[in-house]
């Protein structure tokens, strides 16, 4: 625990790897050179030197500002892997929401793990507060939750898409932190940019239409209880930091991968002609064989990668969609097949009205 | 083919991640009776996650460029526990996995040294992301021409940072060992002629060695959907011949053979180079370059995708194929 130095805020980034990595990266800097040009001292910095982010895996951006601080306070405080507590959480896609699994964590974060009581959760989403609450694991401290009006933002993977979601997040940010930044600043910082009136524009309109505010108390939320993860001391590691090994079949179980996807397959048991394309391509095994020959996904560890869609060759049978639509999550997902042998009819019901929101549909193109 | 996984859920690896289904495929073409040996490389790292792994076959870590002594060593320690009778006689599969740094950059002597040893068993396999993709992709030997990594972007002034042309990995090995008796190219888009390429290596004895291209999403950029169609793409482009070398016998498989033999037409490189993120500063002077090389490979070469002597070279007759 560190000593709190009054004057310091810390903002965290919590965005999809690959994916959305430019749109962190710039944002951070954003903040940092916005705050900065401001007169206070201001630094960002991501978890991993290196990037061995993964694609579709929730990372992190940090941004530090010190107001009336020196350089050196800053330092002092920047310079550890992550901080104990944020002061607001920036959540660059909504369906990091449902838990976050980053690499060297057993089991899935609340993704407000870090934030001080009365803290804000910036989330970048169409939906209302009432409708990502659904999502979000209850806590003891009260905190802020707002809505940044936008569409989930999906970079380019060597280039960053402009879309506005920088200044979007900045406008917001002046909204609901102007002692870190105000608007002023956060224009300041956007004319020094290229198209400086395109920018500066965006952020107004973000600052102007910024009403979904919703305080949430104590309790309210998912149940969802996070237990820290057990981690072994040098004393609990076998010799020659040997890993304990898995049985054949057997799938790892404290590392599930299943929150790095954003869509989910839904597959039509009654079209599916059990041609075992799906789980031959699956680059995470996910597909459990039944016994009468159908492919059921785990969709704990299925990371949406959409593959299993693309190689389907009947229209129609493996969807992907996007993971908001579904309440369940935490490492805990319905069983498909389960509830398609239970009753068909209110499967293909329920697979009926998925299908409009379909991101991917399988039809093979080749 | 078995349904039985060795390699299974639970790692690391990105969305639609090639390198982790040639890991699948070959675990379940080695089956239970194997020990693998990981080199540092993205899939050194995805597999093992913090105190856990998703191999239920034993596994060694390597440091980056020591994948041909650790294969090597382990190789002859079963032979020689075995001779000794300490351990029970029987058919243990010795894998090397490295990515195409450790194998082809930093590890090639000692991997190239490996394949000398020819009393040993084993197949060191080479996944080829044509990039450092662990560490937010830096270039290699193996990254082909024009492609965008960190250590080679795009600029005003140059635009093209990697000009060098990729190095024949698998050509290397086969020509370059005399007697090794199995070399193959796969690619997990075809993970049958992978498992059964896998079989062949591990049933042949000796060392052996299989190259497989894996498209990456993150390094190559494209949505991670569409792996399996990039990595077709780069055998029906002509890009990527799929071969083996049995015993000295040259065979194009899948594809490649349709191609050669004028079943199917190549298809124009452009197809398969627009689809990535990271050609997308190349022009089209810069792909027809790229068409011309790949033309070259298959009209003049003496074996498409391995002997790039031509065959206007006089060239004895009695040494092709």
């Amino acid at each position: 625990m560190s000593v709190q130095v009054p004057g310091i805020y810390t903002i965290e980034i919590i965005y999809r790897g690959i994916h959305q990595r430019h749109l962190a990266r710039n944002l951070a800097r954003g903040i940092a050179y916005a705050a900065r040009m401001a007169g206070n001292v201001a630094l960002s910095y991501q978890r991993y030197g290196d990037d061995p982010e993964r694609d579709g895996s929730p990372a992190k951006y940090f941004v530090v500002i010190a107001k009336g601080a020196s350089e050196e306070v800053l330092d002092a405080e920047a310079a550890r892997v992550e901080p104990d507590y944020v002061d607001a959480s920036i959540v660059l896609d909504d369906s990091i929401l449902k838990g976050v699994e980053s690499w060297a964590w057993q089991g899935i974060q609340p993704v407000h793990l870090k934030l001080r009581p009365s803290g804000l959760l910036i989330v970048i989403s169409k939906r209302n507060p009432d409708e990502l609450i659904k999502f979000i694991p209850s806590r003891d401290s009260p905190y802020t939750l707002v809505v940044a009006y936008g569409e989930r933002s999906i970079g380019d993977f060597w280039t960053f898409q402009d879309d506005g979601t920088v200044e979007r997040v900045l406008g917001a940010i002046a909204r609901v932190l102007p002692n870190v930044l105000s608007l002023d600043d956060v224009k300041k910082y956007l004319g020094s940019l290229d198209k400086p009136s395109e920018r500066i524009n965006r952020a107004l309109e973000a600052y102007q239409s910024l009403v979904k505010l919703r305080e949430v108390k104590p309790g309210e939320g998912l149940p969802y209880k996070y237990e820290p993860p057990h981690l072994p001391g040098w004393k609990d590691m076998m010799i020659g930091a040997a890993i304990p090994g898995l049985k054949p079949n057997q799938r790892n179980p404290y590392f599930t991968g299943g929150t790095a996807k954003h869509y989910r397959p839904v597959i039509n048991f009654d079209k599916c002609i059990k041609c075992s394309l799906c789980w031959e391509y699956c680059p995470d095994s996910v597909f459990d064989v039944t016994p009468d020959g159908y492919f059921n996904p785990a969709l704990a560890y299925c990371k949406g990668c959409g593959i299993c869609a693309e190689v389907c060759p009947v229209p129609d049978t493996i969807i992907m969609v996007d993971e908001m639509e579904f309440e369940d999550g935490y490492g805990k997902f319905i069983d498909e097949y389960k509830a398609w042998k239970e009753s068909k009819e209110a499967y293909r019901k329920w697979f009926e009205s998925l299908l409009p929101k379909a991101q991917i549909i399988s039809v093979r193109k080749r | 083919m078995a349904q039985t996984e060795y390699f299974d859920a639970g790692h690391r690896t990105c969305q639609g991640c090639e390198s982790a289904m040639v890991l699948r495929w070959v675990a379940k073409a080695a089956g239970p009776n194997t020990i693998v040996i990981g080199a540092t490389g993205c899939m050194y790292v995805a597999n093992t996650t913090y105190y856990t792994t998703a191999w239920a076959l034993p596994w060694i870590h390597t440091q980056l460029s020591g994948t041909g002594s650790a294969v090597v060593g382990t190789a002859a320690a079963l032979k020689a526990l075995m001779e000794k009778g300490k351990l029970p006689s029987e058919k243990i599969n010795v894998i090397g996995i490295c990515g195409d740094l450790g194998c082809a950059d930093a590890g090639l002597s000692e991997v190239s040294n490996a394949l000398t040893h020819t009393k040993y068993n084993f197949l060191i396999l080479m996944y080829d992301n044509e990039s450092s993709a662990n560490t937010d992709i830096q270039e290699t030997t193996m990254t082909p021409f024009g492609a965008l990594t960190t250590f080679s972007p795009s600029g005003k002034q140059i635009r093209i940072m990697k000009y060098r042309w990729k190095k024949n990995m698998a050509a290397m090995m086969a020509v370059g060992h005399p007697e090794i008796k199995y070399v193959a190219t796969a690619m997990a888009a075809d993970p049958i002629d992978l498992y059964n390429k896998v079989r062949k290596a591990l049933e042949i004895g000796g060392p052996t060695f299989i190259h497989t291209l894996d498209p990456c999403p993150k390094g190559w950029g494209y949505d991670p959907k569409y792996s399996h169609e990039i990595g077709k793409l780069a055998v029906e482009t002509g890009l990527w011949p799929l071969f083996e070398i049995e015993n000295g016998k040259f065979r194009l498989t899948g594809t490649s053979a349709r191609i050669a033999s004028g079943e199917i037409k190549r298809k124009p490189v452009k197809e398969y180079i627009s689809r990535q993120t990271r050609f997308k500063h190349l022009t089209d002077e810069d792909i027809e370059y790229i068409q011309r090389k790949v033309d070259e490979m298959w009209e003049k070469w003496l074996i498409p995708g391995l002997l790039p002597l031509t065959k206007e070279l006089p060239y004895p007759e009695t040494a092709k194929t």
